[in-house]
């Protein structure tokens, strides 16, 4: 259904500098099926989904949405693209209009849901009938993401792009809008591109990771497959960081602390991007880039996989 | 214990924030503060620290044997920084845009321990390499703009404990930091904690770091204390409704199960709080006497505020 090739984002900066964004990534999302994409912050997570909704045009590569290239639409052959391609955002209350009542956002600017519509798709995220002439502000923020949920759905999309979707949210409530996530895509068929920095989440709404570190996949298979036996030296890292909640394994656990900060996309090293972090860089990552090959299931860009 | 806090209550006119909770924290001891948003947690934080001028403070307050309740502005201010200290979750909302991190340790050591400039500067510079920043002496001359996210908490870390206090106050400090950062801020806190036998209050939303970090754990909900008990015995039985919710709403508690265990519903408002147990709306084993009658909180070392621990099922 959607299928990226080769993605690619530069940002003009100060002095004439670029910046690489998004450096060459490729994927696919099947129909009906769920793609996270996952790293820290400055990876070009959120630049790639922006790209994929077009909010942003890609300065390279391709974006393939049913079978039709959508990368340099403009905005106007984009029009009908636009419904079957839709987005959810972190902050559900930027994301709304403060002046318009929750009929008004869920309608649509073009009016393209009848109050009956609005009610149902009300009902579909879990809100009743009375929030449709309220405003933004009278919502807690896992009623506000209800809200924006049901205004991507009014258009009837195929495919949602979720850019951390309940990473604002309390623990209580995250689970919440997780099982609605969840049942609106067994119930609609809906396909979603997942964009998180929680590691847990991503297991638990998707099929396949993409696991991304400056600008590029490192990482991508199965979720099963990925997340039991990382290839990926930054991958194993990312998982061994995330505390679980259970006293005794932290206390057992090994845990690899990496040094430094992620490095700036300004200035990326050569050769392979995360070497001056990684724990068992060798000459080889310095200097030469390595390319996402198959090993053991999976795709994996380094040149001494973890065994 | 080095901070004792007991039957605390905290009001703005008439909204209670905090009602009645009750901890103590030792020398070399963590004790992780943990709830939602609104649930009291921060509250109870900056209470400690007398930051609310215009709050009603009840209860007891009492660090390292001294009453801080009550206690005068002056006397207040005279102890912040130098016997208890804070860090935020936004280390570039605390720190002076215009001024060098250098510059801001040295003025709060130099405010406390009265000593001159190139003494306060020395001990600037020892901090930062204490808390782990390279090149100390360069990058204490630089502006908070210049670091990133995760070296500007170590600049607050290093800012906090300048002064050698007692008790660190940590509010969600890993909260807007990436996962790898965040262990590696973690495994610092942790270390100065050994070295100086500091006492620590973690608040915190992310019951994983928690459990990665905490000798005791004391849950909030809707300004009270639900369940509060050593971290080994709160995450291996875990009492209240609410602190199991919590655990089973973690996604990847269970992997391979379809759906999440959520908890219905919201967290209460504090302008109109559900009478009785708190958590009652919200419970899903709730009892008739849950909407009526405050829980009291019973149990020790392992307390618990709730009717369904009473009756013993």
């Amino acid at each position: 259904m959607l299928s990226v090739r080769d993605l690619r984002m530069t940002f003009p900066v100060r002095r004439g500098q670029r910046v690489r964004a998004v450096d060459g990534v490729s994927f696919d999302v099947p129909e009906g099926q769920a793609l996270g994409l996952v790293g820290e912050s400055g990876c070009g997570k959120s630049t790639t989904g922006r790209m994929i909704v077009r909010l942003l045009e890609p300065t390279g590569g391709t974006v393939t949405f049913d079978g039709q290239d959508i990368t340099h639409l403009g905005p106007r052959a984009l029009l009908p693209m636009r419904g079957r391609l839709q987005m959810i955002f972190q902050d559900p209350y930027a994301s709304l209009n403060p002046r318009h009542t929750v009929r008004q956002i869920v309608a649509g600017p073009r009016r393209t849901v009848d109050r009956d519509g609005v009610v149902e798709l009300l009902r579909l995220v879990g809100l009743d009938a009375e929030h449709a002439d309220r405003y933004p502000h009278e919502f807690s923020g896992g009623q506000a993401q209800r809200i924006g949920i049901a205004r991507a759905l009014a258009s009837r999309p195929r495919l949602v792009v979720c850019d951390e979707p309940v990473s604002a949210l309390d623990v209580s409530i995250q689970a919440q809008i997780v099982n609605l996530l969840a049942d609106l895509r067994a119930d609609l068929g809906l396909g979603y591109l997942f964009i998180a920095h929680d590691l847990s989440v991503v297991r638990h709404m998707c099929e396949t990771v993409a696991v991304m570190y400056l600008g590029r996949i490192v990482e991508t298979g199965s979720s099963a497959t990925v997340y039991a036996d990382p290839a990926h030296p930054y991958t194993r890292t990312l998982l061994s960081a995330v505390p679980v909640p259970d006293p005794e394994v932290e206390a057992a656990r090994e845990r690899i602390v990496l040094h430094g900060d992620p490095p700036s996309p300004l200035a990326p090293p050569p050769g392979c991007a995360f070497h001056p972090r990684c724990p068992k860089a060798r000459s080889l990552c310095r200097t030469e880039p390595p390319v996402l090959t198959t090993v053991r299931g999976r795709q994996v860009s380094c040149h001494f996989p973890e065994e | 214990m080095i901070l004792s806090v007991r039957d605390l209550s905290v009001s703005f006119g008439d909204v209670r924030i905090v009602d009645g909770v009750s901890f103590g924290v030792a020398r070399g001891r963590t004790l992780g503060v943990v709830g939602e948003s609104g649930s009291g947690k921060s509250v109870t934080a900056l209470s400690v620290l007398g930051l609310h001028r215009r709050a009603t403070v009840a209860g007891s307050i009492e660090l390292d044997g001294e009453e801080l309740v009550g206690a005068p502005a002056e006397r207040l201010r005279r102890l912040r920084g130098s016997a208890v200290s804070m860090i935020f979750q936004d280390p570039l909302s605390s720190l002076h845009p215009f001024f060098t991190v250098g510059e801001q340790i040295a003025e709060a050591y130099r405010l406390h321990r009265r000593t001159g400039r190139r003494v306060a500067r020395e001990r600037a510079v020892e901090m930062l390499a204490e808390v782990g920043i390279p090149e100390p002496r360069r990058r204490a001359g630089e502006h908070p703009h210049r670091f990133s996210g995760g070296m500007r908490q170590r600049v607050m870390i290093a800012m906090a404990l300048a002064c050698e206090p007692g008790v660190l106050i940590a509010d969600e400090p890993t909260t807007a930091l990436d996962v790898t950062v965040q262990a590696q801020i973690l495994d610092l806190i942790a270390r100065i904690q050994r070295d100086r036998g500091l006492a620590v209050v973690l608040i915190t939303h992310d019951l994983g770091v928690v459990a990665r970090m905490a000798d005791d754990v004391l849950v909030m909900y809707g300004g009270r204390t639900v369940e509060h008990a050593p971290a080994r015995e709160i995450f291996k039985r875990p009492l209240h409704p609410y602190t199991r919710a919590l655990l089973d709403s973690v996604p990847g508690a269970d992997p391979g199960r379809a759906r999440l265990r959520a908890i219905a519903g919201a967290p209460p408002s504090l302008l109109a709080p559900p009478p009785g147990c708190r958590f009652h709306p919200r419970c899903p084993a709730a009892l008739d006497v849950c909407a009526t009658t405050r829980p009291p909180l019973a149990g020790e070392p392992h307390r618990v505020a709730c009717h369904l621990e009473g009756a013993d099922h």
